[in-house]
């Protein structure tokens, strides 16, 4: 892309908007699959003529409620079809959609609401409904609520409080009124108009909300067109909250381009069997979740027969093999070929077809550092996985790498059209289309962000390789600065450590403390099945976290990562987290991310135990 | 205080279902120990398994620092653990007197003091010791339970849901009861209760089992203050702004 891209309207098909690619690509479908969801167990298919009626009907209920152009409208609910009625509807209308974490606390709810100025609110349900009655007194802006189900709320009456299916029925008496309006609503939306407003998790200070234009989002549709084939026959899983920027990318704005087929995981919970019933062809997830995938074969491998290990670890290493080959350029010889062959037949493709990938084109891992070592296992497997970086403040992806030329341990290279640079203190800078407008009403926050010249600061750390990838080294705020004066980047240690099954998730200490240390979260499931075969006694997680073998399988892991690591970045000591976190938690983002200001604090006692 | 009764990583099957998926606990000499548990927790399964009815696939019981794991019922009853099952399980056309025997079928020495004793406990069965079991009201047959237990002269006894069909009174005076064998006698208890406040006013130390694995473990004070609890097992809910609330908060053990 040249100069004048980086300034004029992006058009796809000739729409410069979301919204009026999203009209256009209903118009097309019809009755073709748009969404499929489970009710009472079973799969349901929803049509592109009923998200375009749906989003039509909340659109215009709620311009006849009064929405003005550029209002934002909060949505509070879990993955399904309707808080995607409800994104098109705001944003075709002029408004601002933004999703509120369905863990967040009512106070958090009404920071939300209140920071926004948003006029109407979303519920999906009468739990989520109950954190609006509780903070309602703090949310004196807010004129309207929206409630989804009405389950256990038939005796409910609030003059503020109304029901989806009533908001429906009032689009639908405006619609008879005013046949146009919706489209003539929907025209007037420009492409420099504010898309989403999606608030990022503040580890410093209160969240801010970060403004993403429907220009940015048809960027990134355009640049993920260039190195991801879409495909209109795609099957897409979505699981992760429609709040976050990436769940919001691949499962509303892509499919508007490509056509794809979303199907909504019944609960974070259940993404496993989903992923079976499901069998998505293109897959984007966090790589927790990657990691527990592989963590399930690795159960189910230790609990094989002597053969079956032996077949599993024969067509791992073959297909590893094949790997390693073509990141170096080479082709595979006709023995590994031959080799392949027989793995593919005997054990690779059912070992897909048990996990649900047997279709799998591609899987995408990003929001947070993943080991190299399993991108080449899913790889190895069959299952091409390509790891990506982005922001919020990116709108999404910034930098991705491809399927037929993964440069594994980087994040790839900037999509076409981005420029990437690393600012003489490290710190990576990101310029272009995709490079959000601001955060609302925090223009000083904007300028602390986003240089004059148009560069976005990203916070994070990294260098770029001779093929113009880019790999993160850590966070620049997370540097620790030790006693003795030297800088470590944290986020390193942490990701091998990680890498352990038996650690889900490890923070670092150490800044104007003499050495490291570190606080480490086991991960239940691998740990419990480990005490379980060793016969060591547990009974609730505390307990499990205290037994002697289990500290002594964390010191294990502990001392292998210290191997790889220069003296000063050798861990002394260790403490075991011995609460179950929940995304409920502070410490933890909804994406279950320790946060390190809030372990630090919230775990200071631990902490100080080890200097 | 020494653990009388110690359970390691205990796993059992139904078949191919799992019931227990490794559970470890201990019980001390002189106390009394709850497991609390909605239906299919797997506590009755652990009872099961402790006095001998059900052997373990997995995983060690040490009662009095012996391994009686996979030994006959028989047995483990003659090294002092009476087990008082689920649902009472007298013998209906035995006579009260006669169900009490039964409870010292493994003793060969004199009973006459057990029987008085029993008769002093539980003075109903006293009144009624010719009639048949099958005649007594739910609550006598429960004492009788109890007391056919007690006739094995155990030191530990497996108590399972003693409140199960009894009223809010008959449940009080059981547990009465309970605690006075447990004081006075110095028999040590391990009590399996769906009546969680009953359970934890009773005993000193408590286990929460789900779905075959122990989520908490505390004393019984700070079982009562846990948040969980007291919501999923002592029926107590913020009602809200509402008045009424249907969702349940997600659970969090601690």
């Amino acid at each position: 892309m040249d100069g004048a891209a980086m300034t004029g309207p992006i058009l796809i098909e000739g729409c410069d908007t979301i919204v009026k690619l999203w009209a256009k690509r209903c118009r097309e479908k019809g009755a073709a699959v748009a969404h499929r969801e489970k009710e009472f167990g079973i799969w349901q298919a929803y049509s592109w003529q009923d998200y375009y009626d749906n989003a039509r009907w909340i659109g215009l209920g709620l311009l006849r409620l009064g929405l003005q152009k550029g209002q934002p409208v909060q949505i509070l609910s879990e993955d399904r079809r309707e808080w995607l009625y409800c994104d098109l509807g705001i944003a075709a209308v002029g408004g601002i959609p933004s999703g509120v974490y369905t863990t967040d606390s009512a106070s958090q709810l009404a920071y939300l609401v209140q920071d926004s100025g948003a006029p109407f609110l979303f519920v999906e349900n009468d739990e989520q409904l109950d954190k609006f009655l509780e903070a309602r007194d703090r949310m004196p802006g807010l004129k309207r609520v929206i409630v989804f189900d009405r389950d256990g709320l038939r005796d409910f009456r609030d003059d503020q409080v109304m029901f989806l299916d009533e908001l429906i029925r009032l689009g639908q008496e405006e619609a008879e009124a005013h046949p146009r309006r919706f489209e003539e609503a929907l025209e007037s939306v420009g492409p420099e108009d504010v898309r989403m407003l999606i608030y990022t998790s503040g580890t410093t200070g209160p969240p801010k909300g970060a403004m993403i234009t429907h220009r940015n989002m048809m960027y990134q549709l355009t640049a993920g067109q260039q190195v991801l084939d879409y495909r209109a026959d795609d099957e897409q899983l979505c699981f992760l909250p429609l709040c976050h920027v990436l769940e919001r990318l691949i499962s509303v704005e892509t499919p508007i381009l490509s056509g794809a087929t979303v199907n909504f995981a019944e609960s974070p919970e259940t993404v496993f069997e989903n992923l079976q019933e499901v069998g998505p062809t293109v897959f984007t997830a966090v790589p927790r979740l990657w990691e527990k995938i592989y963590s399930r074969v690795m159960i189910m491998r230790a609990d094989a027969t002597a053969i079956g290990r032996f077949a599993f670890d024969r067509a791992v290493a073959v297909g590893l093999k094949r790997v390693r080959l073509a990141e170096e350029g080479r082709r595979p010889g006709p023995g590994l070929r031959i080799a392949h062959a027989l793995a593919e037949l005997l054990v690779l493709r059912n070992l897909r077809n048990l996990l649900g990938m047997a279709r799998m084109r591609r899987g995408t891992t990003g929001a947070a550092p993943i080991s190299p070592e399993l991108i080449r296992w899913f790889t190895a497997i069959g299952v091409p996985l390509v790891e990506g970086y982005g922001m919020t403040e990116t709108s999404g992806v910034a930098t991705v790498n491809r399927v037929e030329d993964n440069h594994i341990g980087t994040v790839g290279p900037p999509l076409p059209g981005c420029e990437i640079r690393i600012a003489p203190d490290g710190e990576i800078l990101v310029r272009g289309p995709n490079v959000f407008r601001g955060y609302w009403n925090r223009p000083d926050k904007t300028a602390e962000t986003i240089t004059p010249d148009g560069w976005l600061m990203t916070g994070d750390l990294g260098r770029i390789d001779n093929h113009g990838c880019l790999t993160i080294t850590g966070r620049k705020k997370d540097i620790i600065i030790t006693a003795g004066g030297k800088n470590i980047t944290p986020a390193e240690i942490e990701s091998r450590l990680k890498f352990s099954p038996y650690i889900s998730d490890a923070v670092i200490i150490g800044d104007g403390r003499k050495y490291l240390t570190a606080l480490i979260m086991i991960d239940q499931e691998n740990v419990e099945k480990f005490a379980q075969d060793r016969q060591v006694p547990f009974s609730d997680f505390a307990s499990l976290t205290r037994a002697p073998e289990v500290v002594e399988l964390i010191a294990g892991v502990v001392a292998e990562v210290n191997r790889e690591f220069a003296r000063v970045e050798q861990i002394k000591d260790f403490r075991l987290i011995d609460i179950l976190l929940t995304p409920e938690d502070e410490e933890l983002t909804p994406t279950m991310k320790l946060k390190r200001a809030y372990v630090e604090k919230r775990h200071k006692a631990l902490i100080d135990q080890m200097y | 205080m020494t653990a009388m009764l110690e359970v390691l990583n205990l796993e059992a099957h139904y078949g191919a279902i799992m019931a227990l998926r490794g559970v470890s606990l201990s019980v001390e000499e002189g106390r009394i120990v709850t497991i609390l548990g909605a239906n299919g927790a797997g506590k009755t399964t652990l009872m099961k398994t402790i006095s001998g009815v059900m052997d373990p696939t997995k995983g060690q019981i040490l009662f009095m620092g012996r391994h009686v794991e996979g030994r006959d019922p028989d047995a483990i009853v003659r090294m002092g653990l009476a087990h008082v099952p689920e649902g009472r399980e007298v013998f209906p056309f035995l006579t009260v007197e006669e169900n009490l025997r039964m409870g010292a079928f493994t003793r060969r020495d004199d009973i006459r003091a057990d029987l008085d004793l029993v008769y002093d406990y539980f003075p109903v069965l006293r009144e009624r010791r010719g009639q048949p079991a099958g005649t007594l009201s739910g609550g006598q047959q429960q004492m009788l339970a109890i007391g056919r237990g007690l006739m094995a002269r155990p030191r530990l006894m497996l108590l399972d849901e003693p409140s199960l069909g009894l009223s809010p009174l008959l449940t009080q005076e059981i547990f009465a009861i309970i605690r006075r064998l447990n004081h006075e006698q110095k028999v040590t208890m391990l009590l399996v209760e769906q009546n969680a406040h009953v359970a934890l006013q009773t005993a000193d130390f408590g286990y929460v089992l789900e779905l075959g694995r122990i989520v908490m473990a505390g004393s019984s004070e700070r079982l009562m203050a846990s948040e969980d609890i007291r919501e999923f097992y002592l029926g107590q809910q913020g009602t809200g702004q509402r008045g009424q609330r249907r969702w349940k908060r997600r659970k969090t053990w601690r």
